[in-house]
């Protein structure tokens, strides 16, 4: 499942990022923090389809969409 | 001069370490097209220059990668004595990524590091401390605890870097090991190690947010926030403006009796006090509307907002960072399409930047005043309970906004983009909520009504000269006679189709390189001196001259949407690089803003 999918309050660890996403996006999606492997927990999702707030490595992000639904992970109870 | 860098991650506190060195006085250079600001100031004998903060060394966007060129070209210089590495101790992680990469480059360049360890009272009210001597020992350079806020540790951190800064050869980094991703890896182990627990930091944002981005309260929140700023910019700025007016009135009476009366008494008291000045007068509301704006900024509730915003707006091609300017556009494009620096995508700033100049911004405000005044009659109520006046006056600004919106749609499709670029997607920081600091809002403030100044100033002199000379020649005619009035005779026909005489076509055409001069204009051509004081007056000669509901209605909303500001195109092409598009944008929306003028004058 993506990212995207998570919903709130889940805890989920990266398993990969989508192999298209340009370069630049790739190594800021890694200085974030989100590498294959690393945790991540769902902070909320926006009504309507609006960006999913997360939480790694100590800080707070919003994504959109486009770009959550390219990141897959599994569930971590 | 030897110089002290600063570099960091955004929302580390640099903007207030920086005023806590180096005191009161500072220069700000900003780049043309880019958010990239460098600061300079004095601390005892060094020059202390605040980067532009950045999540890391390879830019994302194309004001990342400026800022970064920036960065990589000060740590280069041979005058660079030392470089300060701000780290926000409650994101130790994050910081440390673009820490450790600086800290790689300065000792690519023999250049010393100190790391800050900024928000420590934050640490410490939690119970927890950071060991700086262990990390140090880790990071192979000096590390100080300080809080630039309750100034904690900041004396000790002063002395350390100004002894750093004057025998650099002593403190070069000892080791240091990193490539790209061992940069990541590393700043996630020395995080764990050294960090605190980070759940009991996010917990307390996590709570308001929870409430803050909630679809109900999160919206009403929004709303009671924007009816706030929308308030204060009118009733906080009003007296300011006042104010301003007056003084310019009043060194205009001094100055004329210094003069004999004649061309050059004229030229003064009209183009002079009457033009240039009448544009000063939207300087203490720009102020304002920067002081909210950086309260909210600070506060870290922007960045909130701009986040429930994205999804709306998304639907027309724009991004949740497009809210800012929109908003800023309401008291003046100039800062506005400045602001729009921040978006991500290249396309969809280039849409916010176009689309921008329909938002009412405040120039347009004494016309509107005026023609409601003539059109709405003063004690008539909407529904029973909304002044009318007052609807019509927030149904014009809807108005502008959901123009820009239907544009933004329009160019959205139209556009074409360039793949690679677009793709830029949206990632946005939540930072904790702090407290804003007033030092480093108030050299914003002071600093967003200079560059308005400095921005707008040229070209509004030399349209109110311009347009002055037109009215004024040849000698000792009246308005209608003038060389202006004889062009508006000459175009009287392009104006009949809204309706309109000769006069509003000289008023318009007076006001299509700045709007503010609409209302002045039109009272000298009804025969009054002081119409932008006495609107009433004005507004009840208008009616008795029988402008019609239609033609009135259709003039108003030609002010909406009619790009009539030369500094906002000339704005326009400095960020754009196209003075094309600038222009092009000028006419299309001329020509939109005529033929909705003249629907609405036929159909009513």
């Amino acid at each position: 499942m993506t990212l995207w999918e998570l919903s709130s309050k889940q805890q989920a660890r990266v398993t990969s990022i989508h192999q298209n996403l340009c370069d630049n996006v790739m190594l800021r999606l890694s200085e974030m923090g989100i590498d294959v492997g690393s945790a991540i927990q769902c902070v909320r999702k926006g009504p309507l389809g609006g960006p999913i707030v997360m939480q790694l490595g100590g800080s707070v992000f919003a994504i959109e969409q486009d770009l959550a639904s390219k990141i897959q992970i599994e569930v971590q109870p | 001069m030897q110089r002290i860098l600063m570099v960091g991650k955004p929302n580390s506190g640099k903007s207030l370490l920086f005023n806590q060195l180096t005191g009161l006085r500072q220069k700000v250079a900003n780049y043309p097209g880019v958010t990239v600001e460098v600061k300079r100031g004095r601390c005892e004998e060094f020059e202390v220059v605040d980067l532009p903060g950045t999540y890391s060394l390879s830019g994302l966007t194309r004001d990342e990668e400026i800022a970064v060129a920036e960065i990589k070209r000060a740590v280069e210089s041979e005058d660079t004595a030392l470089v300060l590495c701000l780290l926000d101790a409650t994101r130790l992680e994050r910081s440390l990524v673009v820490g450790l990469q600086v800290q790689k480059l300065a000792r690519e360049h023999n250049k010393s590091v100190l790391f800050a360890l900024n928000f420590i009272d934050e640490v410490r009210r939690f119970g927890e401390d950071i060991d700086t001597w262990a990390l140090s020992e880790e990071l192979g350079s000096p590390v100080v605890a300080l809080s630039a806020r309750t100034l904690d540790g900041l004396h000790e951190f002063k002395q350390t870097m100004l002894e750093m800064a004057r025998a650099p050869q002593l403190h070069r980094v000892s080791h240091s090991d990193s490539s790209a991703e061992s940069t990541v890896r590393r700043s996630r182990e020395l995080a764990s190690k050294f960090g605190i627990q980070l759940d009991v930091v996010l917990k307390n944002q996590n709570s308001v947010d929870r409430f803050l981005l909630n679809s109900w309260s999160g919206s009403l929140v929004f709303l009671a926030v924007m009816f706030v700023l929308f308030q204060s910019i009118f009733t906080l700025a009003a007296p300011l403006m006042d104010g301003v007016e007056a003084l310019i009135g009043d060194t205009a009476v001094g100055f004329a009796a210094l003069l004999p009366e004649g061309v050059v008494a004229d030229f003064f008291n009209d183009a002079i006090f009457g033009g240039v000045g009448s544009f000063l007068v939207f300087v203490p509301q720009i102020m304002v509307l920067t002081l909210i704006i950086g309260l909210l900024e600070d506060s870290g509730y922007l960045a909130r907002a701009a986040l429930m915003c994205h999804r709306p707006l998304s639907f027309v091609g724009l991004s949740g960072r497009s809210f800012i300017p929109y908003l800023s556009g309401h008291a003046c494009a100039i800062p506005a399409i400045m602001a729009a620096r921040t978006i991500e995508s290249p396309h969809k700033r280039l849409i916010t930047m176009m689309t921008i100049p329909l938002m009412s911004c405040s120039a347009r405000l004494p016309v509107y005043a005026l023609l409601i005044a003539v059109l709405v009659p003063a004690n008539a109520t909407f529904l029973g309970m909304f002044n009318l006046q007052g609807a019509a006056f927030f149904g014009l600004y809807l108005f502008g906004i959901v123009m820009a919106l239907i544009v933004s749609q329009v160019l959205n499709r139209l556009l074409p983009r360039d793949l690679e670029q677009s793709d830029m997607p949206f990632i946005l920081e939540l930072p904790t909520y702090r407290m804003p600091h007033w030092k480093p809002l108030m050299h914003r403030v002071a600093n967003s009504g200079w560059m308005f100044i400095k921005r707008a100033a040229p070209i509004i002199f030399v349209v109110s000269v311009g347009i002055w000379v037109l009215g004024y020649f040849p000698l000792n005619s009246s308005l209608e006679n003038s060389w202006l009035g004889a062009v508006g005779h000459y175009i009287e026909p392009v104006f009949a189709p809204l309706g309109l005489d000769w006069r509003y076509g000289v008023a318009i055409l007076m006001s299509f390189l700045a709007r503010e001069v609409f209302v002045g204009a039109l009272g000298t051509l009804f025969g009054m001196d002081d119409a932008e004081d006495n609107v009433a007056g004005l507004a009840e000669k208008v009616q008795a001259d029988g402008l019609t509901l239609g033609a009135g209605l259709g003039l108003v909303l030609f002010y909406v949407v009619a790009l009539q500001c030369v500094a906002t195109v000339a704005m326009i092409r400095g960020e754009t690089g196209s003075s094309k598009l600038a222009w092009g944008l000028y006419v299309a929306y001329g020509v939109m803003a005529y033929a909705i003028a003249v629907l609405v004058n036929v159909l009513i």
